[in-house]
């Protein structure tokens, strides 16, 4: 299912997203510790650490771009030429990709697991709760994107690259009026279906694009 | 499996691209410990039977086996046995050689380190160089030693010689060479350098869009294909292009040249009857016999439609 010398290469590959999501996340957190008055027990909002938005856009076009970028610069034809399966190379692909997103959301919360009561927010336990449902989200938008570019992304169908586009415009129009209408907020008050709704949406992007890739010719893309 | 099975055995292989058929109901055998040259024009399909080998291409129709296994059942098995070099290098630029190496051997259960590093000294390919810094004939010959690195029973090659040097093009021969004298194994090569085809090849298909139209031994295909220019005093017999083993018969000033696959000997008996008539028999090189059937196909396709 999982070989982990691929997966090991391609969190290799990935290692400077890798650091530039920890930098990223550093900078916000030291920006937040700055706003404690020192000797005031005032505690640190971590609700408004919120990294889901910046996840989102990042899901969504790092979804694809994983899969994609393998086919148009060639690499993916070399991997499937080793003694790998395809379903290895996909679960290692989204692995890599995937993980450092479900950090990202959740990463504040966990790092507020190391302060003292008296700096953290009332709401920290569910904060945590929320964080990592919206992580689930965020995981079945990185799966329904690189779903999208696996079925338009490998062919030079005409209209591939006008499906893509629609996909990218489409998805960033739904982020904002879901940031209208709050999505925390609106995770908070129907967790469990949330969370239904979004494992049930993850698993079905998995499979799709798992399906897709099993069966999909390797060519290189020459654009 | 067993042994005497064929290294490659393709039955009815159709592969349709856009509804064109790339590959129109091959039936390929390669022997094992055999050199086998994949030759043909452009498009004709090398390619493409290449990577449906490799299970890269998913078979329209038909049966692939390799080295005794179900290429698209058992995909990862035959891979395991199979080195590969691709017609186009293109590896992860910004990664060292040596990384490259290193992902190779964990992912291969055979892989020949030694091997491998004495290649690269051959080659001079450095190990700490990033990919992206090497020149096209670096790379062709780097992915030639990552596809000999596993010790492979089966090696695929598909154009191995693009962008190299006349001294490292007999490098790689020799490696090739070396390659062979390790045991059972087998070599299917897909080439325009005829050349370097006929020093090592022992077996020969060609190609033309998409279907295989001849896989003969390349001995017995250069003692069988000839050309004979004749002079005839008179006209011509008019059941020449008839007689046993022409295949084509073209004008060429005032002589014909007859192309011949096999029956010399009974082609020469028949023109020996006619008085006067002078003839000589030319011997044909592996490219001659190449650029002969490509064209002559060419013919009779254009032929074919116009009918």
């Amino acid at each position: 299912m999982i070989s982990r010398p691929l997966l090991r290469w391609e969190i290799r590959r990935l290692r400077w997203w890798y650091y530039g999501v920890l930098l990223f996340w550093l900078g916000n957190f030291i920006f937040t510790l700055c706003l404690i008055v020192p000797g005031q027990p005032v505690p640190v909002h971590w609700e408004h650490v919120d990294f889901l938005w910046f996840g989102m856009f990042w899901a969504i076009f790092w979804g694809g771009g994983l899969f994609v970028g393998k086919f148009r610069d060639g690499t993916m034809e070399f991997l499937l030429a080793r003694p790998v399966s395809r379903r290895e190379v996909y679960h290692s692909i989204v692995l890599a990709g995937g993980i450092p997103i479900v950090f990202l959301v959740i990463l504040p919360s966990l790092f507020a697991l190391t302060l003292p009561p008296w700096k953290t927010s009332h709401l920290f336990p569910g904060l945590l709760a929320l964080n990592l449902l919206e992580s689930v989200w965020l995981i079945a938008v990185f799966l329904l994107s690189a779903c999208v570019y696996l079925f338009t992304g490998n062919s030079n169908r005409r209209y591939a690259r006008f499906i893509e586009a629609s996909f990218i415009g489409a998805a960033v129009a739904v982020l904002i009026e879901l940031q209208k209408t709050n999505l925390p907020q609106l995770i908070q008050a129907h967790p469990l279906a949330s969370l239904l709704l979004s494992l049930t949406a993850g698993c079905l992007f998995y499979g799709l694009g798992r399906w897709r890739f099993e069966r999909m010719d390797i060519r290189t893309n020459s654009g | 499996m067993t042994m005497s099975e064929p290294a490659v055995l393709t039955r009815g292989l159709t592969k349709i691209f856009g509804g064109q058929p790339a590959v129109d109901g091959l039936d390929l055998e390669v022997p094992r410990g055999s050199v086998f040259a994949l030759l043909g024009p452009n498009g004709a399909g090398k390619t493409t039977t290449i990577k449906l080998l490799l299970n890269l291409l998913q078979p329209t129709d038909g049966e692939i086996r390799v080295l005794g296994q179900d290429a698209v059942k058992d995909s990862v098995a035959v891979r395991r046995r199979v080195g590969y070099q691709a017609e186009t290098q293109r590896f992860y630029p910004r990664v060292r050689v040596e990384e490259l190496f290193c992902l190779c051997k964990s992912l291969y259960p055979r892989w020949n380190t030694e091997r491998v590093t004495r290649y690269c000294r051959i080659f001079e390919l450095p190990p700490h160089a990033r990919v992206g810094e090497l020149s096209k004939g670096k790379l062709t010959l780097l992915a030639l030693v990552l596809a000999v690195g596993p010790e492979p029973e089966l090696l695929l090659l598909d154009e191995p010689a693009t962008g190299l040097d006349p001294l490292r093009r007999r490098q790689v021969l020799q490696l090739l060479v070396e390659e062979m004298a390790g045991g059972d194994r087998t070599i299917i090569i897909s080439s325009h350098q005829l050349q370097d085809v006929e020093r090592i090849a022992d077996r020969v298909g060609f190609l033309l869009r998409g279907k295989l139209i001849l896989s003969r031994p390349l001995e017995q295909l250069l003692g069988e294909e000839k050309k004979v220019r004749v002079l005839f005093p008179g006209s011509p017999p008019a059941d020449l292009p008839g007689w046993p083993g022409v295949r084509r018969v073209a004008r060429e000033g005032s002589h014909l040249l007859i192309s011949l696959s096999g029956h010399l000997d009974e082609v020469l008996g028949r023109l020996n009857r006619y008085e006067g008539v002078a003839f000589e028999v030319l011997d044909q090189t592996l490219e001659d016999i190449f650029v002969e059937y490509a064209a002559g196909e060419e013919v009779n396709r254009e032929a074919g439609e116009n009918d």
